[in-house]
C-alpha cells in the first residue's frame, strides 16, 4: 500500500454534525424507521375513523337524556370528534410504539462500539448525540405530518363541520373572529405533536443519561398511562365537586395526554358540545404555561444528554 | 513512536483495589515506527484492554502505593504518548490512532464509500479529495470492487478489511489491530497480513493482538507476550524463540515400530539427558546434556535404524506460549 491517505487540513472541533445528520437521515430512511412510524401512523388514523364511524353508528341506537347518551353525541361525524379522536389515539398508541423504538437509540450505538471510529477520526462526541436525537425526533414529525395530513383530507371527505358556515380551510387555520382561535384543527395537530415528542424526548434521554432500556420504557409509559390517568380522574372529580382545586388541575394540565385533549376541548368547534357535559375550560393562561413548560424540560433534557455526553472513556 | 509507562487497570476503586485486583500491572513498552509489535497473551491476559487504553476507550487507572515511612500514596495513572505528546483524552487523540476491533463495528447500513466519507469529514477535505482518498484506502485492502454496495452484505473477511479501511481514514501514526485475521480464511489472513506489512513499510507504528501465533511469525519484528498482567517476555522474535530453544533432536523414524529402539540406543550415549515419544508415534526428541549433542548423533547413526529425519528442535511461538503458562 502506497502512501494512500491526502495530507489532512486543520481539524474542526466541533466539525462533523452535518456528516452525522445526513448519516442519521440515511439510516432512518434505510432502516426503514421512518416506514414504520408512518404505516403505524396510517393505521392509527383508520383505527381512530373506524371508532368514529362505530361510535356514531351506536348513537343511532343510545338515547341521550343520560348522561352516556351525552357523551356518545361528542362522537359525531364531525370535524371535532374526529380531530379527538385521532389526536388522543396517535398519543397514546404512537407514543407506545415510538417509546420502545427510541429504548436503545443511545445505549445500543456505545454498547455496538459504532462511536469508537468516528470520534478517533474527530468526530465530536456531542456532534453524535444531538444529530442522533433530533434527526430521530424529526422522522417522527414527518410521520406526524403525515398523518395529520391523511387525517385532514378523510375528515374533509367524510365528516361535517359544527358550523357549516366554515369551510376545511377555516377550520385548519383561518380565523373565526373576535376573541377566537384562529387554526383550530392545526392547533390541535401542533399540540398532539408537542405531546408525542415530549414522551420521546423523555425516552430518548432516560436512555442516553442512564444507558438503561427499561428505565426508558418503563417512566414513560408510567406517565402516559397511570400518572395521567390518576390525574385526570382527580381533576373531573375536582372541576365538578369543588371550586378552585388549581394544584390538581395544573398539574394535569403539565402531563402530555390531558394537555392535548384539554387543547381540544379548548377550540371554539368544540365549546358546544364540552359545555353540554360540563368540563372546565383552561385559560389561555393554563396554555402558555403548559406548552412554555413542556418545551422547556424537552430542551432541557436534550441539552442533557449532549452536555452528560456518556460517549466518552469508561472508568 | 508509542510510548506506553506504567499502565495499570483495575475494574474496582483503584484506592480500594489490591495488586491483585489489576488486570495490568504496570505496562511499559517502547514502539518505533515501522515496528510490528505482537503482543501475545491468553484470553483475559488483558491485550484487548491495553489496546482501550491506548485507544482511551477506557481510562487507565491509578494505584496506591506505600512509601518506606508506611505512608499510604496514590499515584496518578501511567501515561500514553505518542511522539513525545501525551493522550490524555480522546481529544487528544484525534486521528493519532486506528483501531481496528475484533468485531468491526461499521454502520452496516451504509455504502463503503459512505462510510469512509462520514468518517472523512472532519478532515475538511473537498467532495472530491474525499472520494480520492477513499478509494485509495479501499483499493489497498483490496476492496474496491464493493465500494458501492452496502456494509450489510459483506462477508465476515470484507468486513475485517472494511475495519482496517475506516481505521486508516485519518493516516493515524499508530494501528492498533485486535485480531485483525480471526475467522478469515488462509487467503483472506494472507491479504491481511500483506495489509500490515505495508502499514509498517509507510512507517506506522503497528501493534497487533491475535491467537493465531503462525501470523506472528510471519508478519511480528517484535513480540511480547502478557502474563498476569505484565510483559514478562519480550524482544524480537528470533531472539525469543531462540531463548527458549532446547538442546533437542527431533528424530522421526520410517516406521514408529522403531521409536522406542532410537531411545534405547540414544540411552547409551554419554550425552543423554531424556527422550520423550510423541503421542501418536510420528516423532521422538531426545534431550541431550551440555556438550553432548555429537554423542547422540553418532549413537543413532550407530544403531542402524532407518531414520526419515533428524533436526534440532526450535521453539515456535505456540510452544512459548504453552510453556510459559501465559494464564499468569
Amino acid at each position: 500500500m502506497e502512501a494512500t491517505v491526502i495530507q489532512t487540513k486543520t481539524r474542526n472541533a466541533n466539525s462533523g454534525f452535518a456528516a452525522c445528520f445526513k448519516k442519521e437521515v440515511m439510516e432512518n430512511l434505510r432502516t426503514h424507521k421512518l416506514l414504520i412510524f408512518v404505516g403505524i401512523g396510517v393505521g392509527i388514523v383508520l383505527f381512530a375513523f373506524i371508532t368514529l364511524l362505530m361510535m356514531w353508528g351506536i348513537n343511532e341506537l343510545v338515547e341521550d337524556f343520560d348522561e352516556f347518551g351525552q357523551i356518545m353525541q361528542m362522537f359525531d361525524l364531525n370535524y371535532m370528534s374526529s380531530t379527538m379522536m385521532f389526536t388522543s389515539y396517535m398519543i397514546t398508541y404512537l407514543t407506545i410504539v415510538a417509546v420502545v423504538l427510541f429504548r436503545n437509540l443511545i445505549s445500543k450505538e456505545i454498547k455496538d462500539k459504532k462511536w469508537i471510529l468516528p470520534m478517533q477520526a474527530g468526530i465530536n462526541s456531542r456532534n453524535i448525540i444531538l444529530a442522533r436525537i433530533l434527526v430521530n425526533l424529526l422522522t417522527v414529525l414527518v410521520a406526524i405530518a403525515i398523518c395529520c395530513l391523511l387525517h385532514f383530507a378523510l375528515t374533509m371527505a367524510i365528516c361535517k363541520p359544527l358550523d357549516v358556515t366554515k369551510d376545511g380551510w377555516d377550520h385548519l387555520v383561518g380565523q373565526f373572529g373576535a376573541g377566537e382561535q384562529i387554526g383550530t384543527m392545526f392547533l390541535s395537530y401542533l399540540f398532539m405533536m408537542l405531546a408525542i415528542v415530549f414522551y420521546c424526548i423523555i425516552t430518548i434521554a432516560l436512555n442516553a443519561m442512564t444507558k438503561k432500556q427499561w428505565l426508558a420504557i418503563l417512566i414513560p409509559l408510567f406517565i402516559l398511562m397511570v400518572i395521567e390517568t390518576v390525574f385526570n380522574m382527580v381533576h373531573y372529580r375536582s372541576g365538578d365537586f369543588v371550586n378552585g382545586v388549581e394544584i390538581t388541575y395544573a398539574l394535569a394540565n403539565w402531563t402530555p395526554l390531558l394537555f392535548s385533549s384539554q387543547a381540544v376541548a379548548m377550540l371554539p368547534l368544540s365549546g358546544q358540545h364540552y359545555a353540554s357535559v360540563v368540563i372546565v375550560q383552561p385559560t389561555t393562561a393554563h396554555w402558555v404555561v403548559a406548552s412554555n413548560t413542556l418545551v422547556l424540560i424537552s430542551a432541557a433534557l436534550i441539552a442533557g444528554c449532549v452536555l452528560l455526553n456518556r460517549v466518552k472513556a469508561s472508568k | 513512536m508509542l510510548k506506553i509507562t506504567n499502565i495499570r487497570k483495575t475494574y474496582m476503586t483503584p484506592q480500594l483495589a489490591s495488586p491483585q485486583d489489576y488486570v495490568l500491572k504496570g505496562i511499559n513498552l517502547e514502539i518505533l515506527p515501522g515496528e510490528i509489535f505482537g503482543l501475545i497473551g491468553a484470553n483475559g491476559a488483558g491485550k484487548t484492554t491495553l489496546m482501550n487504553i491506548i485507544s482511551q476507550i477506557t481510562c487507565a487507572s491509578g494505584h496506591t502505593v506505600i512509601t518506606p515511612e508506611g505512608l499510604r500514596v496514590f499515584e496518578k495513572p501511567g501515561t500514553i504518548e505518542i511522539d513525545g505528546e501525551e493522550i490524555k483524552d480522546l481529544n487528544s487523540l484525534k486521528g493519532k490512532v486506528g483501531y481496528m476491533l475484533d468485531i468491526p463495528a461499521s454502520h452496516e447500513f451504509m455504502t463503503a464509500m459512505e462510510y469512509l466519507a462520514y468518517l472523512s469529514a472532519p478532515q475538511g477535505l473537498s467532495k472530491e479529495e474525499t472520494t480520492e482518498q477513499n478509494l485509495k484506502l479501499l483499493e489497498s485492502v483490496g476492496l474496491t470492487y464493493a465500494k458501492d454496495r452496502r456494509i450489510k452484505g459483506y462477508s465476515r473477511g470484507m468486513k475485517q478489511k472494511m475495519g482496517i479501511a475506516a481505521g486508516l481514514v485519518t493516516n493515524p501514526k499508530v494501528v492498533l489491530m485486535d485480531e485483525p485475521s480471526s475467522a478469515l480464511d488462509p487467503q483472506g489472513r494472507h491479504e491481511v497480513i500483506e495489509i500490515i506489512k505495508n502499514l509498517a513499510k509507510e512507517g506506522k507504528v503497528v501493534m497487533l493482538s491475535t491467537h493465531v501465533l503462525s501470523d506472528v511469525e510471519k508478519v511480528c519484528t517484535r513480540v511480547g507476550f502478557l502474563i498476569g498482567g505484565e510483559i514478562k517476555i519480550t524482544g524480537p522474535i528470533k531472539e525469543v524463540t531462540q531463548s527458549f530453544n532446547e538442546d533437542a533432536y527431533r528424530i522421526v523414524c520410517k516406521d514408529s515400530i522403531h521409536n522406542m529402539k532410537i531411545v534405547e540406543a540414544a540411552k547409551k550415549a554419554k550425552g543423554f539427558k531424556e527422550a520423550k515419544i510423541k503421542k501418536d508415534g510420528s516423532d521422538v526428541l531426545v534431550f541431550f546434556k551440555e556438550g553432548g549433542r555429537v554423542d547422540i548423533l553418532k549413537a543413532i547413526v550407530a544403531s542402524g535404524i532407518e531414520i526419515d529425519s533428524i533436526s534440532l528442535k526450535q521453539a515456535s511461538m505456540e510452544d512459548i506460549f504453552l510453556q510459559t503458562n501465559v494464564r499468569g
